[in-house]
Parts: C-alpha cells; sequence; structure tokens
C-alpha cells in the first residue's frame, strides 16, 4: 500500500511478533515500516480489555499507543525511511578453520544445527556424497519458504548435501535425501502451530535402504529413517537461514516430532488386496522408487480396532476429534492387523474409505464458524464469496459441514496390537527417486 | 531474541567475512592439538531485496479519513472498532472508516486500497494475534 498505492500506513501487532515483522518488512523491502504494538495477545480478549489496549502503552517504546500512531501517520519520512535501492545479503561460501567444538558452538548459535551434535560438513565428506548423484552440485533443486508468506530461499544439490552431512547421512542415503528435498515440502514450517512432517518410501529404495515399515516405524528405530528425517529437518531450517525462534520458526509450544520428522516405509506386504501402495495411488509404477510427502503434521491419535456394532460413530469421532474444523487434512496410518474390519465395513480400496471419510466427518454449522481458526482463515474467504466457505456460512445452525478436503490412508505398523492411528497431515506430493540419482 | 535486528546480522556477516575465511586444508594449532575444519556453509540462497519507497505523510490529519482495516485475524476487529471509538471521543476531526479486507488474511485487496487511495485517505492495519 505504502509504495504501489502511497498510501500512509501503520501496522498494528502483538509486541511478542516484533523480530518476525521486522524481518517480513525489511523482505519486502521496507525495513523502516512504521509499526505500533499491543501487548500479547489480542485474541481472546473482551472489548473493554482491548479498549485498555487501546488507551494504553505500545509496550515496546512505552509510547501512548494511538498518539504514537498518529505520529507514524503524519511525521515526515526521515532520510533512512526514503531511501531506495538493493539491500545486499552476503554469504560465506565456507566456515572456519575451527575446532570441532567450536564449529559446533557456532551452528548452536546460529539455529543450523537441531541444537544436537553434527557431522562437520567438510568439502571431503560434501564430495562423496555429491558423487551419488549425476547432477551438478550448483543445480538449484527447488526453494523453500518460511511460511506462504514469507519470501522464498533457493538451495542446490550441494545445500543439500551439506546437511545430509550434517545429519550423518551416508552417501548411499543422498539420493533418498535429494529427492525429498526436492520436494520443497518443508519439515519445519513456522506456523504458530508448531507444525512438522512425515515422509513415505515406496518401491525397491525400501530394500536397499532397509527402511522400516513394521514396529517403531515412525520412531528412531531404523538408521535409514532417522538419518534420512534429519537430514530433511535440518535442510528445511536451513535453506531459510536457519530456524531461529521469533524470526524464522514461530511454533507457539514447538512440536517434539519436528527434530526428526517420521521417515518410514509403507507395509506393502500388509497391504489387503484392492488396497493399493500410496506411489501407486499417484500414478507411479509399483516398481519404481518413490517418497511420498506429508505436512502440516500437529498431532497424532491412536486406538485400537473398529467393531462392528459402531464403527460408524466411532470413526466420526475419532478422526473429527483430531484438531479443529479449520484443518481439512487427516493421515489415517492403518496397520496390517486392522485391516480386516476395514474390508468387512465395504472398504475394498483405500479410495472408498477416503470418501466415506470426507462425506461423513462433519461439524455442525455453528460450531465451525464458531472455531477462532477457522475464523482466521475462512471466515474472509468467505465473505469474499469464494465457495465452498460462503455457502457453508448461509447453512442452518445444525446442517453438518464436511469440512475434510485431504485424507490418504497409509498401512504402516508391525501388528503387535490391533492399534492404528489417525494424523493431521496432510499429502504434498511424490518425487521419483530415479530423477535424482 | 529481539535485541538481535537485521542491523546486528549485518554487522555478524561482515565480521565473519572480516575474521573467519582462511585455508580450506586442515590444520593442527601447536597449542591444543585439536584438528581444525573448514566447513561448507548449510544455508540456502535469499533473494534479493530492492528497497521500495514509503508513502509521504501529510503534514495535518485534521479532515484526512483513516481507514482501519481488518484481516479477520485472532479480534483485530474488536481491537480496530475500539481504536475508533478512541478516535470519535479524542480527535473528532480526523474521520474514520472501518473496513473488512477481502479474501484470506494475507490476499492482495486491490479494490479497497484504489478507494482509499482515491479519498486521500490514510491506514491502520491491525493484525490480531
Amino acid at each position: 500500500m505504502e509504495s504501489n498505492y502511497g498510501i500512509p500506513a501503520v501496522g498494528v501487532i502483538v509486541d511478542v511478533l516484533e523480530d518476525l515483522v521486522h524481518d517480513k518488512a525489511m523482505e519486502d523491502g521496507m525495513p523502516a515500516l512504521r509499526l505500533a504494538f499491543t501487548p500479547t495477545p489480542v485474541g481472546g480478549k473482551t472489548p473493554e480489555e482491548l479498549a485498555e489496549y487501546v488507551a494504553g502503552k505500545d509496550p515496546l517504546t512505552g509510547q501512548d499507543l494511538m498518539p504514537e500512531i498518529l505520529d507514524h501517520l503524519s511525521r515526515p519520512l526521515n532520510e533512512e525511511e526514503s531511501r531506495t535501492g538493493s539491500i545486499a545479503r552476503p554469504r560465506l561460501e565456507l566456515i572456519g578453520p575451527a575446532t570441532a567444538a567450536a564449529l559446533q558452538q557456532q551452528f548452536d548459535e546460529k539455529f543450523w544445527s537441531d541444537q544436537l551434535p553434527i557431522i562437520p560438513p567438510t568439502e571431503e565428506r560434501v564430495a562423496a556424497m555429491l558423487r551419488q548423484t549425476s547432477h551438478k552440485p550448483d543445480e538449484v533443486v527447488g526453494a523453500m519458504r518460511v511460511t506462504g508468506e514469507r519470501e522464498a530461499w533457493s538451495y542446490s544439490v550441494e545445500t543439500v548435501a551439506v546437511n545430509a552431512v550434517m545429519a550423518g547421512a551416508a552417501p548411499e542415503h543422498f539420493p533418498a535425501i535429494l529427492a525429498l528435498a526436492a520436494s520443497r515440502t518443508n519439515a519445519k514450517s513456522s506456523s504458530t502451530s508448531s507444525m512438522t512432517a512425515m515422509a513415505v518410501f515406496n518401491g525397491p529404495i525400501v530394500e536397499e535402504l532397509q527402511l522400516n515399515s513394521g514396529t517403531g516405524a515412525l520412531g528412531l528405530y531404523n538408521k535409514a529413517g532417522a538419518v534420512i528425517g534429519r537430514a530433511w529437518s535440518l535442510l528445511s531450517s536451513n535453506v531459510t537461514g536457519g530456524s531461529v525462534p521469533g524470526h524464522t520458526y514461530m511454533g507457539v509450544q514447538g512440536n517434539p516430532m519436528s527434530a526428526v520428522p517420521a521417515v518410514f516405509a509403507e507395509n506393502v506386504a500388509g497391504l489387503p488386496e484392492g488396497w493399493n501402495p500410496i506411489h501407486v495411488q499417484k500414478g507411479f509404477a509399483a516398481d519404481e522408487s518413490v517418497v511420498s510427502t506429508f505436512s502440516g503434521c500437529q498431532s497424532q491419535n491412536t486406538m485400537m480396532v473398529l467393531q462392528d456394532e459402531d464403527w460408524q460413530w466411532v470413526l466420526q469421532r475419532f478422526i473429527g476429534a483430531l484438531g479443529p474444523p479449520n484443518r481439512s487434512e487427516k493421515l489415517l496410518l492403518v496397520d496390517p492387523a486392522v485391516t480386516a474390519p476395514f474390508l468387512r465395513f465395504g472398504f475394498d480400496t483405500k479410495e472408498k474409505l477416503i470418501d466415506w471419510v470426507k462425506q461423513n466427518v462433519t461439524v455442525p454449522k455453528r460450531h465451525y464458524w464458531l472455531d477462532q481458526e477457522v475464523i482466521n482463515y475462512k471466515m474472509g474467504p468467505a465473505l469474499s464469496g469464494v465457495e465452498p466457505f460462503a455457502g457453508w456460512l448461509k447453512l442452518p445452525d445444525d446442517a453438518p459441514i464436511p469440512y475434510l478436503n485431504n485424507v490418504e490412508v497409509v498401512v504402516v505398523g508391525g501388528s503387535g496390537n490391533v492399534r492404528w492411528s489417525v494424523n493431521e497431515c496432510g499429502y504434498r506430493n511424490s518425487v521419483r527417486l530415479a530423477d535424482w540419482r | 531474541m529481539r535485541a538481535y535486528g537485521t542491523t546486528a546480522r549485518l554487522l555478524l556477516a561482515l565480521f565473519i567475512t572480516l575474521c573467519c575465511q582462511a585455508p580450506q586444508a586442515q590444520e593442527t594449532p601447536a597449542n591444543t592439538g585439536e584438528p581444525l575444519f573448514t566447513v561448507l556453509n548449510p544455508t540456502g540462497f535469499p533473494p534479493p531485496i530492492e528497497r521500495k519507497s514509503m508513502a509521504p505523510r501529510p503534514a495535518d490529519l485534521s479532515g484526512k479519513t483513516i481507514y482501519l482495516v481488518d484481516v479477520t485475524f485472532n479480534n483485530g476487529d474488536v481491537l480496530l472498532l475500539e481504536m475508533q471509538k478512541w478516535l470519535a471521543a479524542n480527535r473528532p476531526e480526523i474521520r474514520t472508516e472501518f473496513r473488512v479486507k477481502k479474501g484470506f488474511y494475507a490476499a492482495d485487496d486491490p479494490e479497497l486500497w484504489r478507494e482509499i487511495q482515491a479519498t486521500g485517505g490514510l491506514m491502520i492495519m491491525a493484525i490480531g494475534h
């Protein structure tokens, strides 16, 4: 608005986001953008409490808030605020020489590590990774953003190799890590809702790397899954400059799964007849090595086998209870031991189960539009006439809203009991490994 | 965290550039005997930044219209409506208009910006959180 329309403007935001908004203003080319701050939070406060904010002071400057805002709107621009031109962004190619301990400390302080010991990414170690692919070190693999509104940083084959070394990966893991990097799925997204990611491998690569599809598949009980997941996490942090709390990581509480995202194989041997592995569902041949990515993961809920007498009610409640209705994505991780009842209920393909979930997991209209996340993300589009939200806004209060639109099923687990899980995760894409060898 | 702004980071980068670039071969210092490593940078490549000019400010706000623009995020509308009440009570010579920006909170709304531009208006945008 300031530059394109010549409108003098002031942004008002909560004080806890000070670093973030200054970073964003810099990225957008207006580092001196005039801002004012209220105490945190604004959400959940009554009008009377917010009237006190308005009549009170900016907690960062100590000035009276409204006079400060009016001053921002009327004070002539100074030299710094009038400046144009490029802002330099220097980047070192090499760091050191330094001892391993000093490098570790430096990487920890810059949030280039996950605060755990890393393998120093020397040129020799990185070169060993690079020998596992035909792609040139300086080839751009992709770009990632901290969130959808932040700037996109690009990364090369060499950048991926550096992070793979740091994670403790062996050269034979590199094509799998490179394919994950090519997915451009950010495992360290900076939403305040503390999200993480998952990746599922299918095809010959599972045997080649001995990836786990059985007991503990989602945990750190498998070397390949652990180092590939850690490499993906470090890469996701570092390609955007490091995952720095307050600046480039905003998860309010953090997520224990985000340090090493779950990387596992689908239990193809446990697929019932008629259920295709996920890479085949996405159009790949069964004998192709493929990685499928999921992100937006926030929580996992587990339960035991469904009963014939009330499976519909339980399934609706089990899936519908996980997260607010703004989150329209779910990943059902089905252990081979619990597939038999699904077949009995008529789900002889994954697609039939997915369709049933999308149609039958609903929330009443009144509660949908009272959810704060729905208000934040869907009310604006609804008021602008964007469907289906505009139509959902006009429904009777008790009308069911089928809010799920991204549901997938993957078979995984060691069948030690009749347990399975539903995960708040959204499918993103699938990448063929052969393209990155 | 908030004390470390962009200037500090640029200074840090300059400091590293001046003091830390060195030969790549491993060395062993006589004083500790620990091996030294030169390593590759794990970060990606940021896009260039071109500075944009800010809008000139009016010398006087009397008779001007301030648009209070809500992005439908976390009570921002309630905060802006309280600001509107404060302005009416304390600065009645300033006119105000409350507007809800169209679309998702980060979406552009050129129709609204053109309306504000046409009236010579100013804007306060509150993002609740």
